[in-house]
């Protein structure tokens, strides 16, 4: 019995104890949206953040606060932009972060760390690189009547499933930042004018911004990885037919083959095949119930789509990013080889000889026939 | 300490039994003797009656006495034969004879009446209690949709007859016991001779001879001198007032006790899967009745957990509600002055208190209360600012699945039991609520009702036993009696599919 008082009045003290109580109260958070960092000069950090601010109405309009500051590290700019803002600062529901151009074209690490290091922070935030400069982008508030804090994240959750940028996030792109036989490309956010396009993607070679693929590289890049959308749909010329006209067609199924092989002379040789069924969504020219024309077709697509992926593969070996992981299939199926090239990859990389090719079929053509 | 001793001990001193005394030949001695014993209570009535040319004189209690079955049985017969055997002449059932003068009071109180004769040294005890019960009806807090409709009462012997009528077997053993000193009130335990577990019997047995108190007022009273752990929060007794639900719970090798002037039988020993059932569960379909107890398991869930979770997600994890609702939810707090333990104890005690006096309001009145309670404060207390929408929806969905749970003890355990929860959980935020839910099911699992484990079959794991726990497996898949009472026959079913020739293939 007399054990059970200890216990009791040992439990109400400890209530009156003051400690370390990690009370993180929603209603005193200020909620980060997205983070935008840009060079500055002197080796500074411009760093933009909005913030999604709902009224306590329901009659009043959601706003966007924006505040910028000046610093040597993210960080900085964070604890200065917590002066000028009523309640706290907090990331934990951050959606992207957006590296300017400039800033991108240097390691993009530091800007990242304190990411990692938070246990709080989201790690599912999308992570992009904005065409010129971040703020710029940030600074259109509103893009048509959509808030740029709701706008941005869902443009590319948009794009993810129309196989036009690849998903990463904050999460996702860390092992391969530490990855020396792999790169990451990251989605390439232009303006257009009073819009923003999410259909390109960003090339890093070792967390250095390196180059840019167009829409249709991107997807081809997306497909031969292995890793569409629910949706990619490309609109191609029909080159070299005497009535031209456009095509547009639905990738439905995507098999993709990757072997790397290393040639006695320490050659690297990838091949790379990938075996499309594809759907007509689109094409005027019709007859598309004659198998005649289907079997040109058949041809024609994948010639160019063959044309494309070569091109695709070409940029990336110029801009030394390594996409498909090239590296990393050496260093484990063939470390000896790895071992002489490790110092001088991105040089190694660029002479890697690709064989790719891409065969087409059309498995349907809409209801009409 | 000794203080508490004090307050809390019975004193277990037996009063001296009284010394027996005979009938007096004088009748006016005799009737004063009882008048002194009985009080002088004005409901003591005595009649003055000739037979066999003897004086007599006719004395009952007119507040517990049938006063027409007097004159039809007892004054009627004596007027018109004048002479002759008592006991041939009265028609009378429960007739006695009895010669010692200092047992007449209780019989009395009895409701018997009492004929003594001049010269005679034994009176003649005659049952004359007047049948007054309500009639047979459906408790209106175990309603089922299908199936009996009928309920305990509050007087024994009908309620005895509820489940004899059920179970017309030579095996059902009533057992009677008088408890309380001074109420003697009627105690019968029933059960299946040849199916309970005879240690039980005899457990329960030494647990009600026990009881050493002045009034037993209920049912409950007698649960809680005979409850293995009084102090904790759950009920380790299933209390109903279902002469069916005691029935199937009899013939699963349980005991049953009803008391005279109560209308709940107590069921033991149960397991904590017996508070989340109901016998809808059995009279309707068993994917139905299964999809339903599992409902009612969520609920249970919900009632118990749902404002600790909620505490603990706005005031130390926001990070994990989703993107677009972080920002309603936000909206909705950011103006609230409080905490959100306060926040949610001045809901929840609103609430209790709300429940409370609806409770306690003739039913035509409740109906203000609904509108009071429900629009008035639940919307007003948004408006001014005090309370954020989330804590209303999160403390109504609390309450209303605080209802769901089919037993009214346990409901009230969970009630009770949110509120360290809630506590914890402003402390410590999910941390604490693992500690808290920790603790709980330690208690749970040395929790026993009668020496049968409370968590039974879970802990300890029986698969066999499980089939009847969250979900209802059909009614011929549960061949067997559950594990944990040890009856002393486990098969109560046995391929009464039989006729089901593709059936008898898959077996």
């Amino acid at each position: 019995m007399k054990k059970w008082y200890v216990v009791l009045i040992g439990f109400c003290v400890l209530l009156f104890l003051s400690g370390c109580w990690d009370q993180e109260l929603l209603k005193n958070a200020r909620l980060l949206s997205i983070a935008g960092f840009d060079k500055a000069s002197e080796n500074k950090l411009f760093s933009t953040y909005v913030f999604h601010d709902q009224p306590m109405s329901e009659s009043q309009e959601p706003k966007d606060e924006i505040k910028s500051a000046i610093g040597r590290t993210p960080r900085e700019t964070r604890d200065k932009v917590d002066r000028k803002l009523s309640n706290y600062f907090r990331a934990y529901k951050n959606r992207v972060v957006m590296i300017g151009e400039e800033l991108a074209k240097k390691d993009i690490y530091p800007i990242l760390d304190i990411f990692y290091r938070d246990p709080h922070s989201s790690l599912n935030a999308k992570i992009v690189v904005a065409q010129g400069k971040a703020s710029d982008l940030l600074a259109m508030k509103k893009v048509g009547n959509t808030l740029i804090s709701d706008e941005i994240p869902k443009l590319i959750d948009g794009s993810e499933e129309k196989t036009l940028v690849t998903a990463e996030n904050i999460q996702s792109i860390c092992p391969v930042l530490f990855d020396p036989g792999e790169d990451i490309l990251l989605p390439y956010l232009t303006k257009k004018e009073t819009d923003i396009e999410c259909a390109q993607l960003a090339m890093f070679h070792n967390r250095i911004f390196t180059g840019v693929l167009n829409p249709n590289e991107s997807t081809m890049f997306l497909l031969l990885k292995g890793s569409p959308g629910k949706i990619a749909r490309m609109t191609r010329e029909e080159i070299d037919s005497d009535n031209s006209s456009p095509i547009t067609f639905d990738v439905e199924k995507a098999k993709h083959d990757m072997q790397v092989r290393v040639q006695p002379k320490g050659k690297i040789v990838v091949t790379l095949h990938a075996d499309w069924k594809i759907g007509i969504t689109e094409y005027a020219q019709n007859h598309l119930n004659e198998q005649k024309i289907v079997d040109r077709l058949n041809r024609k697509i994948s010639e160019d789509m063959t044309r494309l992926a070569r091109q695709t593969i070409k940029k990336m070996q110029e801009a030394q990013c390594d996409g498909f992981g090239i590296g990393r299939r050496i260093i484990a199926f063939h470390p000896q080889v790895w071992k002489k090239m490790k110092g001088n990859w991105a040089y190694h990389y660029k002479k890697v000889q690709f064989k790719a090719d891409v065969k087409v079929k059309i498995i349907h053509s809409g209801v009409i026939n | 300490m000794f203080f508490l001793k004090k307050l809390f001990t019975n004193h277990q001193k037996k009063k001296p039994s009284e010394e027996t005394v005979g009938l007096y030949s004088s009748l006016a001695k005799n009737l004063n003797y009882l008048q002194t014993n009985l009080s002088h209570s004005s409901d003591l009535k005595w009649e003055q009656i000739n037979f066999n040319n003897k004086k007599g004189i006719l004395i009952y209690l007119e507040s517990v006495t049938d006063r027409e079955k007097i004159e039809k049985k007892v004054i009627y017969p004596l007027h018109k034969k004048a002479e002759g055997v008592i006991e041939e002449i009265l028609p009378i059932a429960q007739f006695k004879k009895i010669a010692h003068l200092n047992k007449l009071p209780l019989l009395l109180v009895k409701g018997n009446c009492i004929l003594i004769l001049e010269g005679l040294h034994e009176a003649y005890v005659m049952g004359v209690m007047p049948s007054y019960s309500r009639s047979i009806s459906e408790p209106s807090n175990e309603q089922v949709v299908r199936g009996a409709h009928d309920g305990f009462i509050e007087n024994l012997t009908t309620n005895l007859y509820l489940i004899r009528h059920r179970i017309e077997s030579t095996k059902l053993k009533v057992h009677y016991y008088e408890v309380g000193e001074i109420t003697k009130t009627k105690v019968a335990v029933l059960y299946m001779q040849d199916i309970v577990n005879p240690k039980l019997v005899a457990e329960v047995d030494r647990r009600i001879t026990s009881i050493s108190t002045d009034t037993i007022a209920s049912t409950g009273i007698i649960g809680e001198f005979i409850e293995t752990s009084p102090l904790s929060p759950f009920p380790q007794i299933l209390y109903t007032e279902r002469p069916d639900r005691t029935a199937v719970n009899i013939m699963e090798g349980r005991v049953a006790i009803l008391t005279e002037g109560d209308s709940s039988a107590m069921i033991l020993p149960v397991t904590i899967s017996a508070f989340y059932q109901s016998p809808d569960d059995y009279n309707s379909k068993w994917i139905i009745g299964s999809f339903i107890r599992l409902i009612r398991l969520a609920s249970i869930l919900i009632a118990f957990q749902l404002p600790a979770v909620y505490i603990a997600v706005v005031g130390f994890h926001p990070e994990i509600l989703p993107t677009e609702l972080i920002f309603t939810v936000q909206s909705s707090v950011g103006k609230v002055p409080f905490p959100p333990i306060l926040e949610a104890i001045l809901m929840e005690l609103t609430l209790e208190v709300i429940r409370e006096a609806g409770l306690r309001l003739p039913s035509r009145v409740g109906q203000t209360i609904g509108i009071v309670g429900g629009l008035v404060i639940g919307e007003s207390v948004v408006r001014a600012g005090l309370v954020s929408y989330p804590m209303i929806i999160v403390v109504s969905l609390t309450a209303i699945a605080s209802f769901v749970v089919p037993s009214h003890e346990m409901s009230t355990a969970i009630r009770i039991l949110r509120f360290p929860l809630m506590v914890l959980s402003a402390l410590f935020g999910i941390v604490g609520i693992s500690v808290g839910l920790l603790f709980i099911l330690i208690h749970l699992c040395r929790l026993e009702s009668f020496g049968t484990p409370f968590l039974a079959p879970f802990s300890p794991l029986r698969m066999k036993d499980l089939k009847d726990t969250f979900v209802r497996f059909p009614i011929w898949k549960l061949n067997q009696r559950p594990h944990d009472i040890h009856p002393q026959r486990m098969t109560q079913e046995d391929y009464s599919r039989g006729w089901d020739a593709d059936g008898q293939k898959e077996q």
